[in-house]
Order: structure tokens, then sequence, then C-alpha cells
């Protein structure tokens, strides 16, 4: 059984030396895109906060929400290991974990977590995700 | 039960199409390629290419190995009016003037022969033919990441497979059979029954049957044609245990029907209870023949062994009889199957494709591939219908090695890949006086070893990548006819051209334009990079101030436009067209690696959205809905500001491509719904209406903008384009500078100009004429409407430095200005 939802997008892209983000990153759910950039998840909230603690440790570093530029999608369910292996060449490391490559042809973003995949992929090919989750996958789909 | 060519076929258990149809009496499964000679049963492995038949519609099915299923409908693929009884069986008989190659030296005149004969002969040779009404293809790939795949479900490759999973590794492996389906009952057989079922018992192991492997890729990537799914394997280590195939006799009357390789007898015999003919003659010496002899005795078969050489098989329609010379004397031996058991050769087309790989070839597939003696006659390559003699005049016609013979005889090209044949090709170079090592060597093993259709090989690749703005459904809503403009899908009228262009000529209009690249730079080194980056100055461009910029290639070609919005505090916002957005990243990523500036680069294609608000009416409409003041004194020209429109925060950059006031409006996508909606419905008094691709290309070409890409060229400096005012040559450094200097020494050959056309606009791409000779062509044109006449861009040549000021185009009469058409001056921009 696979479930594909929808969830609402949380991503700040921070951007510094490398130093800098290692100490930002702390055990925050976040995705280390390089060594100079590093996507917090669901820190949205504290943006504000997030750019003069990174102004502190980088006087360069910049904090910029990229919620937008974002479309998240989970995948849940005992077949989501079986999706992912129709989408993606990526190997999917045991959770927790990050990894980043082609999904469904398009540049992504993987968080692997015990109950789901999240997958972050841009808004502006989130159509086609959906599209090839449902094609690829029609005989595992739940909803 | 089946239907086959008109007959019902029964299915006994565990029938393979052959199989069933052999049991009802069908002889002859195919035609040869060329001379359609019969062809029956032969190999039953899957090796050669006698049983490929359509089945359900699909052609080139190997029936040996195919299921046999209720409902299938199977056909012969060759022979007119039928396969049994082929007229093109004369052929046959005409060898002499059909010699191999023969479309390259013969019906060459009169010209005209070869394109009436072309497709008679393309009709009558070959293999199925492909519907040409097929489904939409529905299949997709499977990734997986085993660390151990073995393919062959033989001996060799279940003990391999059960070795790494008790070492406590994945495996997947892998058979283009069920496991030891191939295999006639005795003592092989029991042994893989035994480590099949081990094999499934195992949960470290992934075992797919029905499932050949197609070939062997860099990585290593395996790829696996499962009737369901393409899998792509990459594993870290491969295990080839695809095992031998019998070695092909090549003799006299070698490819009657009737003339089996051992194995394939025995398993017919064995497996399906079906005899291959009632006196058999095996002739052969391996460790298998005993074997074969007891299967086909115990299913009721009369058996001859004969340890000797073959000189000929004879029949007329099937094989009647075998010649054989045992102990230096010629016998003929009455049969209707003659068995061949005479050697075994290592199937490693896929090994031999592994080069560099972690590849480990294992069982008969690791065998030596012996020499053996050259043929004298008899069909060599099966698939391709090319004999001994054909070989020998290919040779006399001085192609003298396996890999040109080849090419030249199409020996070894076929289904079988060379499985059967290749061994034989080698040995005939080989015993040529003067033919040296290299010259018999094996030809290059490309995938793929086993056939695949075009579908199979796109699975998971079927629906269009495009990319939509966060806008695309309104558009939809708004009946917009969209294009694909590069990556996006761009809305290119709403309906009404003419409407949206006098929307902004006149009163106000919206157009989505987020597509533009958007990024921001930053960091330490983010001004000087900028500033060796373009060509304009940078560093002087104070916080609120943009600049049309150009990006040159190194040779100084333009190859991009956009404006850079200085942000203070060492930031700047940079755009690109929509087309060069995708390949701006990697373009400043190189630079800046290249000199070793740290910068932050952060792409905001994808998260800012950007709305085009332009006409005389866009600051009256912006008022309604900006609180911040966007006059033309604290809101001028080529400046931007950070502004709320409708709630939603913006940067508002002023600028001019349509040639009106206009503001671009950028802003989190994930609130382009609400700001579109906002400007619509507080312009809806101001008759707004949005505007497309159509009515924009042809309002910049009222301002004679150009559009990278559609107006500019492979080698387009910005002297060629008449914008040398972009280019600040007295910086000391910038890409594209050297170029652009270096072209300065000579005069260019052609130039981009602006035209006017009276009567009509010339279609794009027209050739523009003047002295009845072709001087250039059009890149852009349109009808305006504001000038009452056609405007255009195109190439025109130069010659002592001036390019025709008249010209002819497409029926109209055009001349060459040097101002923008509208609005020289500018003044409505700035309004």
């Amino acid at each position: 059984m696979l479930e594909l939802t929808a969830v609402p997008p949380d991503v700040v892209g921070c951007y510094a030396k490398p130093a800098a983000l290692d100490e930002l990153a702390g055990d925050a759910p976040a995705i280390r895109v390089a060594p100079d950039e590093l996507l917090l998840l669901r820190a949205r909230e504290n943006l504000g906060a997030l750019e003069r603690e990174l102004a502190r440790l980088d006087s360069y570093g910049i904090a910029v929400d990229l919620s937008s530029a974002f479309a998240v999608w989970a995948l849940r369910g005992d077949d989501r290991a079986e999706a992912f292996c129709r989408l993606s060449q990526i190997p999917l490391p045991a959770p927790p974990a990050t990894v980043q490559g082609l999904v469904a042809q398009v540049p992504a973003k993987v968080v692997v977590g015990p109950d789901e995949l999240l997958l972050l992929v841009p808004s502006v090919v989130s159509h086609h995700l959906h599209t090839r989750v449902l094609t690829a996958c029609a005989d595992l789909v739940h909803a | 039960m089946f239907e086959f060519e008109g007959q019902t076929i029964p299915i006994s258990e565990g029938d393979t199409i052959a199989s069933a149809l052999f049991r009802s009496g069908v002889r002859v499964f195919s035609r040869s390629f060329k001379y359609h000679r019969r062809r029956g049963l032969y190999c039953l492995t899957g090796d050669c290419p006698n049983c490929l038949l359509t089945v359900d519609g699909e052609p080139a099915v190997r029936a040996c190995v195919t299921d046999a299923k209720p409902g299938q409908h199977v056909r012969r693929e060759v022979g007119w009016p039928s396969a049994d009884r082929d007229l093109f069986g004369l052929l046959d008989r005409m060898h002499r003037l059909l010699p191999v190659g023969f479309y390259y030296k013969t019906l060459l005149r009169p010209r005209w022969l070869w394109p009436r004969i072309e497709p008679l002969v393309r009709r009558m040779t070959g293999l199925g033919t492909i519907p040409p009404a097929s489904p939409a293809a529905s299949r997709e790939v499977r990734h997986l990441h085993p660390d151990v795949m073995v393919v062959g479900g033989g001996t060799a490759g279940l003990s391999a497979a059960l070795t790494a999973a008790e070492a406590g590794r994945s495996v997947v492996i892998c058979d283009e059979g069920r496991l030891g389906e191939k295999v006639a009952p005795g003592a092989v057989r029991e042994r893989i029954d035994e480590l099949a079922a081990l094999a499934r018992a195992s949960e470290a192991i992934t075992l797919l049957e029905r499932t050949p492997a197609v070939g062997i890729y860099e990585g290593p990537l395996v790829v696996l044609n499962e009737p369901s799914f393409l899998h792509l394997v990459h594993p870290q280590e491969v295990v080839v245990a695809t095992g031998a195939v019998e070695l092909h006799g090549v003799f006299p009357g070698n490819d009657l029907p009737g003339v089996w390789l051992g194995r394939g007898a025995a398993r017919l015999a064995g497996v399906h209870g079906v005899l291959p003919g009632k006196r058999v003659v095996l002739v052969g010496g391996t460790d298998e023949v005993e074997a074969h002899a007891e299967t086909l005795r115990t299913a009721g078969a009369d058996v001859t062994r004969v340890d000797g050489e073959i000189v000929a098989a004879r029949g007329r329609r099937c094989v009647e009889s075998v010649v054989v010379t045992v102990d230096g004397e010629h016998k003929e031996l009455p049969c209707d199957a003659l068995v061949l058991s005479r050697g075994l050769v290592p199937r490693n087309g896929l090994a031999l494709q592994a080069s560099g790989l972690p590849v480990t070839v294992v069982g008969d597939a690791a065998g030596a591939d012996e020499p053996q003696s050259a043929p004298r006659s008899g069909v060599v390559c099966l698939c391709e219908d090319v004999g001994v003699e054909d070989l020998a005049a290919a040779w006399s016609e001085g192609f003298r090695s396996t890999e040109i013979l080849k090419r030249y005889t199409t020996a070894t090209m076929g289904p079988c890949q060379g499985a059967l044949c290749q061994r034989h090709v080698r040995a005939f170079v080989a015993s040529k006086p003067g033919a040296t090592g290299p010259a018999s060597a094996r030809t290059t093993a490309r995938p793929p070893v086993r056939g695949i259709t075009l579908e199979e090989v796109s699975a998971g690749v079927r629906d269009e990548l495009h990319q939509e703005t966060a806008l695309h459904r309104r558009h939809l809503q708004l009946g917009a006819t969209m294009e694909p403009a590069g990556v996006w899908q761009r809305p290119r009228h709403y309906g009404d051209v003419v409407a949206e262009y006098w929307a902004v000529r006149k009163g106000v209009s919206v157009m989505d334009v987020g597509t533009l690249g958007k990024f921001l730079v930053a960091g330490p080194d983010a001004g000087a990079f900028l500033e060796r980056l373009y060509p304009c100055r940078v560093a002087d461009l104070r916080p609120g101030r943009i600049r049309y910029a150009l990006l040159l290639g190194e040779h100084g070609f333009v190859v991009d436009d956009g404006v850079i919005c200085a942000l203070g505090n060492g930031r700047w916002y940079v755009t690109f067209t929509s087309a060069g957005a995708s390949a701006a990243e990697p373009t400043l990523r190189d630079w800046a690696d290249t000199w070793g500036h740290e910068i932050h680069l952060v792409d905001l294609t994808a998260a800012y959205g950007a709305v085009n608000v332009a006409g005389p009416r866009a600051r009256e409409l912006l008022q309604r809905l900006a609180g911040d003041p966007i006059d033309n004194a604290e809101f001028p020209y080529l400046n931007h500001r950070e502004i709320t429109v409708a709630g939603v925060p913006c940067r508002a950059i002023r600028l001019g491509f349509v040639g009106e006031l206009s503001y671009e409006l950028h802003h989190p996508s994930d609130r382009s719904v609400e700001l579109w909606d906002a400007l619509l419905e507080a312009g809806r008094e101001l008759d707004i209406r949005p505007h497309g691709l159509d009515a924009l290309r042809l309002l910049r070409l009222e301002k004679g903008h150009i559009i990278v890409g559609q107006d500019t060229d492979f080698d387009a400096t910005p002297a060629k384009l008449d914008m040398s005012w972009a280019v600040r040559l007295d910086k000391p450094w910038f890409v594209g500078k050297r170029g652009i200097e270096r072209a300065a020494a000579h005069e260019p050959l052609r130039r981009l100009a602006a035209m006017s056309f009276a009567g009509h606009a010339p279609a794009e791409g027209s050739p523009l004429r003047t002295n009845g000779r072709n001087v250039g062509y059009l890149t852009s044109s349109g009808w305006s409407h504001v000038l009452g006449c056609g405007v255009a861009l195109g190439w025109l040549e130069q010659e002592n430095g001036a390019i025709p000021s008249e010209l002819e185009c497409d029926g109209t009469v055009g001349t060459v200005t040097h101002d923008p058409f509208y609005d020289p001056a500018g003044a409505r921009l700035r309004a």
C-alpha cells in the first residue's frame, strides 16, 4: 500500500562558510546540499533568528526562505520503498538519512524517515512528480 | 488453447508456444531471412532465430522460451502465401543472382530501379512487421541495488547466489526461463531443482525468472527485461553464469527442419514429452550424449548413436537421412531427426561486454573458447542466411577479417548476435592463408544480447517533462493557448492577440514572467565576481538601481541577457532570460570556481514568481493595491524597490521591454495566484487583460529589442547587434573582452538591423534581397498596429562598412532604420 500526500513546504536555505553551517545545523532536520549550502526544514518561523545567528557565525552568511521553491510530497505506506525504486536509481539508505539526486527525472532531495519518504522537488515540476508517481505506482497507490 | 493461423492449438502443462505447436504437428516455424529456406526448431534455448514468431501482434517472439497461454494469437512471420508453401522459396535456387552484398553492387543502373525494387526486397526479406498502431507504452523501470547480481540460474549461477547469500550479501539472480526448465530430467536437473529450492527459501536472494539480461554497462549496470518491468540493477559485483550454447553444426543441409541441437531435442522429449522424431540419429561425443540418448529412448525414440563426422543431411522438406563418415567410411542413415551434440561454446556475450567492470564469469560460460576446424559447406549464420560460400565470396572480394566480414555479410548481426555462428566465422578466417591472429579475433560484444523492443527500452520515460509557473492553472482558466517555450509551458495568447497588444499600448496589462532566471548573488567576492562576469559596470551600481546586462561567452558572443539589481550589503539580484535560466547556474559556478571567488549563489527561479504590469495605466493600477510610493520621483525608471502589492511582498523592478511604463513584480511564487487575482480584480475598471507571448514578441519588436536565441546567432557580438553601448571596454577585464577586441580588428561581415516594410510584414525567416541578390534573412517580423507598417529585425551582409538601406523581402520592400520604431526617445518608459 502506498499513500502520496502533499506536505506544506517549509524550507530555509542557509549559505555560509562550511564551519558556520556545521554549527548552525545542530540537530535540526536539515539537508546538506553542499559544503556551503544547508536546507533547514521546519525553520520558516524562525527565519529572523536564523539570520541573526548566521550573521554571528559568518558575516557574509545568508538565510533565505525557499519554501516556495519546493513542493514536498510524502510517500507513506509499506510500499514506499518499492515505489521509490521505480522512480529513482538512488539507493535508499536506512532512516534517518537524506539523499539527493534525480527522482522521476527531476532533481530532488529525499528525507528518509522511519515511516515516510519526503520528496522535495522544485515547485515548477511538482505536477510532473505527482503524475509520475501515480503512473509508475498505479498498482500500489492507496489514494 | 491458442490460435495459430486459423488452427486451434491445445496446450499441455508447462508448454512453450514452440512445444505446443510441435506437438500439434507444426514443423516449419519460419523461413530463412534471405533465401526463404524452411526452418524448424533447433536449439530450444532461445539462442537461434528459427522459432521467432509473431505473438499477439508482437513480432520476433522466441517461441521456445515463451509460455503458451490460452487466447494467444500466433502466426509465422515470413512466407507467401504461407510459411509451409512459400513461393519466395524459389529464391533458394537463385543464389547466383543474389550474392552476398548484392544490394551494394546490383540494381544500381538505371537509377530509378533501386527505389522501386527496395520496397519489394524489404517486404520479401527480414523478420516480422512492427504493428503501426501499437498501444501506448505502459512499462516502468525498477532500480535494484543488491550486493551481487547473478545472471543465469543454472547450477553455477545458483551456487554462486547461495554462496553470496551465506556470506551475508544481498543477491538478485535472473534467468531467461524458469529455473531448470530447459534441462531434461536427470542428475543435472535434480541438482538445479535442489539449489533452486534453497534459493527460493533464502531471504537474501531475489529471484527473477523469465527475465533475460540484455546488457552490462558501466557502473556496473545490468539491464534485465522482465515481462512487467525493465529492471536496472546497480550491484557491487556481477556474476555471469549464462552457461554454454551447443556447437552449431555447419554442413550441407544443416538448416533442414529435423536437425536439432542435443539439449533442445532432449528438452522437447524429456520436459514436454514430445519426440523430435521417431528415428533419431545422434551425432557427437560430448559428456552429455549418453544422457540425451537415454532421454530420447525413454520418450520412445529409436536412437542411433554415431561418433563420426557429418557429411550432409538430406531431405526435401525435412531431414530424411544423414550421411556420416565413421572410420573413413561413408554411411547414409535414414532418420527423421538428426541430433547434434558436438561440443559447447561459452555463452559469454554478456561477460565480454564487461571489460574493466567487477564481473566474474563462472560455470560453462567461463569455458575455453577453443579453436575448431573451418566449415566447408552449409549455413554458418542462421539468422542472416549466410553460408560458407558467402563468406568465401566476401573473402575473395577483399573482406579479410571477422570484423569486416561481419559488416559485409551481416553474419553474427542477427538475433543470436553470433552465439551460434561467430566461432565458425572465426574458424573460416583463421583457416585462410596469411590470416593473422587479429584478423580472426572476436567481433566486439555489445548490448543487447537478447532482443528488446523500443517500448521496453523506453520504460518509465514517457511523460513530457515541462515546467509550470504557479499561475499555470490561472492561464488555463483564462482560456490561454499554451506553448512550449524552452522547458516552460507559457501562454501564447488568451484568444485575442490584438486586444492584448492594445491593452499594453493604451491601458494596462499583466504578463506572467515567472519563467525568468532569478538569482541572489552574495558573499565576500560577489561584487568582484559580477564585475568580471558582465561587460557592463557593476561596482558603481547604487542600491536600488538596476542595469541591463549582456552575458557573453569567452569569445565575446552574446549568450544571454538580463538585469542586475544592487541590493546593498554585498548582495545582488540578477535575472536571466527564461531560456537561459537553467544554464545560468552552472555558468556562474564555473566562473566562480575558476576565479577562486567566494560567493553564495542562490537560485530563486522556482522560489520567486514574477508578474509584469505594463501599460500607461500601470501606475494607476498599482497605486490601488500598493501602499508604498511608486510615483516617478520616488521610484524612477531603471530602479527597483521593495513594495507590498495587495499584501504580497514584492521586489518591483522598473523596466521597459515592451516599451511602456512597466513594473516587474518579483514575489514568493506561493503567493503568485493571490497577487495575479488581485491585479486582475483591481484592474477590471481599467479594462485590464493579460497578454501572452505573441503580443510580447510584437511589442518588444516595435522597440527594436532583441530576444537572445531568436535574433542572435552563434557568433553575435554586441557590435554586430548594435549593442556596443552595453559593453565597457575601459574595464580591465570581463568575460569575452578579448574576443570582442579581436573581433573589433576586422570589419564584421554582417549585422543585425531593424527594418520596416510597407504593405505587410514578411514571414520570419524570409530571405532579404537587394539587386536580386540574397543579402540576409529576417529573425523577427510582425505587423505594427500602432505604426501601421511591418517591423522586423534581420541579419544583413555588410560591405565596405555599410549595409543595404533598401531591401526586397517576401513580395514587399523594406527600409533599414537606425532608431527604435516606437517611442525612440523612451519617454513612455520613463513616464
